[in-house]
């Protein structure tokens, strides 16, 4: 019979020992009755000759070597009984570690993409970034020369691209390489094949996996295609691997162009271009040590290859196996700090776990006593005990990975929109931040690992405590409670700490959301508009812009149309130098951010006037030069007088050729470029009055933004429409729709995703405060049973009792805040860069914590502090005698 | 027999040793866990005293490890009862065992004498 037969069988195989035993004792008492003994004297000693049946069962068990699978099977069935049989205590502990484990996979998740995971390609242990290096196609083609050290060399550099020919079109982030960069970095071509050395015809590109499924369906017809980037025709030969997201971790890429490919899109002359990147593959058994000294050696000859200008400094090698990231920087250390504070709350979390199961454990005390004499070792209870807290930890990371999985995504959604607007307009550098926070072997193996560990840490000392042949009264542990107590006061510090933090944040996220924009961004709808970059250079732009604003103007549904340079809330790009008459004083500096707009801006944005006029068709290209200034222009440069504001003059420079003297004709409220700054001195300058030149050199390069004001409540309605006014213009055109509304929701991602993840903890922490007080205290009453019981029955009232225990807890909570209080303050300093417009040492919110985490606390200790007294008399005695040792 | 007063002094088994005596006694022929028992006592003329409670722990042991082979049949009370004989892997043990023994019970007289002397 083999093991598995073995187990299969248990029952037969415990029907054949007891009949075995059996047989064993009628023999016995036949062997005493024939020789003379009575019946039942016969029975009585045989069966005191052989010991406790039970125990020699067990032994017999224990020696068909599956003791192991038999209990375990018995305990997780028993756990699960138990489990069932206490649903309030099971929610209430699931829960808690499910979140306590979910916010730690969660973070570990973002951890492990950002710093621990190796790029998806080919022996990266064998790709360096070589650094410190002008990187222009002729250093990397001079580089690969040297065979013995590379097997590949590669130059490349993020961009982003418009796909798209003509109507609407959308921004994406591409990369430009070199020849061979996919061969270099060991990625190989999901489809297609990789992007060849040039040899006329269409440019070629690849699309990300992403992109093939987003516009293609992960059709393999996509291949062969010809899609427009700036206007412009390429035809796709491949789809990269769905997980290679490029070298640099955190970015991502839909669109991989040859360097060069087309003369209008490569930037400048290519030798003397000396942005790219560059990353080699060295040869099988070289070292990153003995090729940098390689290189080194042969600096002179690959610099005299390349044409002798380039790599002043000593070429260096970095080891390429994880990526480059400049998010790692920028994200390592919060998220560590974050790490480590999940990791406090689990700590928490499992003493919290320890607390309740002790508290439980002295309900369970017969339970227990009656599975000893029974003949259960005390291995066995412990076990038993430790199965239960297994599977309860079981149970919480099963959740708490359902919660990682969507957390961590939160997170990233969160960071992601935040980065947009750290890069100003969103199609300058790449954009979006793309972290895989798919679970990979890591991070299930860290859960797993937490899992176990939670159970282990929570469970053992419970399972110790309880295995105690025969447990004394809890009395006798009163120098034990000490630690308990102290926990108790770290997790009310700790609670109020995150209050704190969780309601700075989120009066922060209310102010910025609260702030006024000076413009209305609902019923409002923003298109850039670009022209391809082929038009002929002699035609000029700006009159087919004002086509397009009158055939959109035109649309049933549109109220107000109106072009500009810059787009409300997407940051100013146009820095002036203004100088003033009567100057103001020297030390205000003499910058200004500058706008050109068409009239019928501030009516389309919904910007008031505060003085003066608004723009109107009277301010032509011959008409006498006007400007209108914001508020905190007028306090910058005028002293703040609104009403003398109007007339003055402004010269300005740095936007076109010549000095312009424009007369002030109006003053305008402040309207917000970035939720986050201080609105900064602005004028406005009509589009019809800009010099020619400059400004269709801006047309070419970036085109026009075209701000329209629905009169519906949904602007997005409009797109079609507007999409096919403006293709009637002119085909070509290529449009991105922005939507200033949800833009202003965006920009306050990162607020909401740290008010979150903060309030996350806090909510936590308190629980876990609210969960450890109610084990200490329900700890504490049924220590004293028999003082409460003699209380109550020499006529103490109910109220009493309760008072006495209360005050107790009481203790601990007050100390616990003081602390929190305290470490809040000292703390305090930490977070103003993350606040806006509240103080990191707000009263109000210190006071609303200490409220809250009293509230919960007293709620939580009530519940065992009712029941004490509200004690059965007649049964607490009871038990105190029968548990007397 | 008396069964409720244990003889005195009796000694217990050294470690290991149960199982070659059980193995020798099951080489005899089938035998029943009883009759195991009664044997038991009745070679070692109520010197060792063997507790039921390890005798069937050790008798399972030796099942598992294939040395004993079991087997149910009619036994003379007309109930089954369950019937060990020494398997071939058994037997082998048996031998081993009772070889290895016999040297150091030697090696142990020599040493005493040798004390002796």
């Amino acid at each position: 019979m083999n093991w598995w037969q073995r187990l299969r069988r248990r029952e037969a195989l415990d029907r054949q020992l007891d009949a075995e035993l059996r047989d064993h004792l009628e023999r016995q008492v036949a062997d005493y009755v024939a020789a003379g003994m009575p019946d039942a004297e016969a029975r009585r000693i045989a069966r005191l000759e052989f010991g406790g049946l039970e125990q020699v069962k067990e032994h017999c068990r224990d020696a068909r070597g599956l003791r192991v699978f038999e209990d375990l099977a018995r305990d997780l069935k028993y756990a699960v009984r138990t489990l069932r049989a206490n649903p309030g205590f099971t929610i209430v502990g699931v829960l808690t570690l499910a979140f306590s484990i979910g916010a730690n996979a969660a973070i570990f998740a973002l951890v492990n993409s950002l710093l621990f995971r190796t790029l998806p390609v080919d022996q990266p242990e064998r790709l360096v970034f070589v650094t410190n290096c002008t990187g222009s196609p002729r250093v990397v083609t001079s580089l690969s020369q040297e065979r013995d050290i590379f097997t590949g060399v590669a130059g490349w550099m993020t961009t982003q691209f418009s796909l798209g020919a003509g109507g609407e079109t959308e921004w994406v982030d591409g990369l430009w390489v070199t020849p061979g960069y996919l061969e270099t970095t060991g990625v190989n071509p999901a489809a297609g094949r990789t992007l060849r050395d040039r040899t006329g015809g269409a440019p070629e590109l690849m699309i990300s996996h992403s992109l093939w499924q987003s516009r293609f369906g992960g059709r393999l017809d996509a291949i062969g295609r010809t899609v427009a980037i700036a206007g412009e025709p390429f035809t796709i030969v491949g789809v990269t691997p769905r997980r290679f997201t490029g070298t640099d971790v955190g970015r991502t890429f839909d669109v991989i162009a040859p360097l060069g490919a087309n003369r209008s899109l490569a930037f400048g002359e290519q030798d003397g271009c000396g942005s790219l990147s560059v990353l080699a593959r060295l040869t099988d058994g070289t070292t990153l040590d003995a090729a940098a000294a390689a290189v080194r050696d042969r600096q002179v000859h690959i610099r005299e290859r390349a044409g002798g200008r380039f790599l002043p400094r000593p070429i260096t090698l970095v080891s390429a196996a994880g990526g480059s990231s400049d998010l790692r920087a920028r994200y390592a250390r919060p998220l560590l700090t974050i790490m480590a504070v999940a990791g406090l709350v689990l700590l928490i979390g499992c003493a919290t776990m320890g607390n309740l199961l002790l508290a439980r454990a002295a309900g369970r005390r017969h339970e227990l006593q009656v599975r000893h004499a029974l003949g259960a070792s005390r291995l066995r209870i412990a076990r038993q005990l430790l199965v239960e807290s297994l599977m309860l930890s079981t149970l919480g990371a099963a959740g708490g990975l359902a919660i990682a999985w969507w957390g961590s995504r939160l997170i990233v959604r969160g960071l992601g929109a935040e980065d947009v607007l750290a890069t100003g307009r969103a199609e300058f550098g790449s954009a979006r931040i793309f972290l895989d926070v798919s679970f990979d072997a890591h991070v299930i193996a860290f859960t797993i690992a937490v899992t176990i560990l939670t159970a282990v840490l929570f469970g053992l000392a419970p399972a110790i405590r309880a295995s105690r042949p025969a447990p004394r009264p809890l009395s006798r542990h009163r120098h034990q409670a000490a630690p308990v107590n102290g926990l108790v006061v770290a997790q009310v510090g700790l609670s109020v700490m995150l209050l704190v933090a969780a309601g700075l944040f989120l009066r922060s996220l209310a102010t910025l959301a609260g702030v006024p924009l000076g413009f209305e961004p609902e019923r409002m709808l923003v298109v850039d508009i670009a022209t391809p970059a082929s038009s002929a250079r002699s035609e000029r732009r700006l009159p087919i812009y004002e086509r397009v604003r009158d055939a959109v103007d035109v649309l049933p549904g549109v109220t107000e149309t109106t072009l500009s340079v810059s787009a409300p809330m997407m940051g100013w790009d146009l820095l002036v130098e203004v100088e003033t008459a009567p100057a103001a004083s020297r030390d205000v500096g003499s910058d200004s951010f500058a706008n050109l707009v068409s009239p019928g801006w501030f009516r389309t944005l919904g910007t008031r006037l505060i003085e003066g006029r608004a723009f109107s068709t009277v301010d032509s290209a011959v008409a006498p030069p006007v400007v209108i200034v914001n508020e905190a222009f007028v306090r910058q440069f005028f002293g703040g007088a609104v009403v003398d504001a109007v007339g003055r003059t402004v010269t300005i420079r740095g936007m076109e050729p010549d000095e312009i003297r424009r007369t002030v004709v109006g003053v305008v409220a402040d309207a917000l470029w970035s939720l986050r700054d201080p609105v900064p001195p602005g004028l406005y300058v009509p589009l019809a009055q800009a010099d020619e030149e400059s400004l269709e050199l801006r047309l070419e390069e970036q085109g026009l933004t075209l701000g329209v004001r629905a009169s519906g409540e949904t602007p997005a309605a409009l797109r079609q429409d507007v999409t096919a006014a403006i293709s009637r213009v002119d085909p070509r055109l290529m449009l991105t729709y922005r939507s200033p509304a949800e833009h202003i929701r965006a920009s306050l991602a990162q607020e909401r995703v740290i008010a979150l993840v903060s309030g996350f903890f806090a909510i936590l922490a308190l629980a876990l405060a609210a969960v450890g007080l109610y084990g200490v205290t329900a700890c504490a009453v049924a220590r004293q049973r028999t003082e409460i019981g003699v209380r109550l029955a020499l006529g103490g009232a109910p109220a009493e009792v309760m008072r006495l225990v209360l005050t107790r807890v009481a203790r601990l909570v007050g100390g616990g805040a003081l602390a929190g209080v305290a470490a809040s303050v000292w703390l305090s300093s930490f977070l103003s860069a993350l606040l806006y417009g509240v103080e990191p040492r707000d009263a109000a919110t210190l006071g609303a914590a200490v409220i809250m985490v009293a509230a919960v606390a007293g709620l939580a200790a009530s519940i065992p502090a009712y029941r004490a007294s509200r004690l059965n008399l007649a049964h607490c005695f009871r038990f105190e005698w029968l548990t007397k040792d | 027999m008396a069964p409720a007063k244990k003889p005195d002094p009796k000694s217990d088994l050294p470690q290991g040793t149960l199982d070659m005596l059980i193995l020798q006694i099951v080489a005899l022929g089938p035998v029943h866990g009883y009759g195991i028992a009664q044997r038991l006592q009745q070679i070692s003329r109520d010197v060792l005293q063997v507790q039921q409670g390890s005798l069937y722990p050790a008798l399972h042991r030796l099942e598992n490890r294939d040395l004993l082979a079991a087997e149910w049949r009619p036994s003379d009370t007309g109930r089954e009862a369950k019937f060990y004989k020494l398997t071939a892997k058994g037997r082998a043990q048996l031998k081993h065992e009772t070889a290895s023994w016999a040297r150091l019970s030697e090696a142990i007289q020599l040493i005493l004498r040798a004390h002796e002397a």
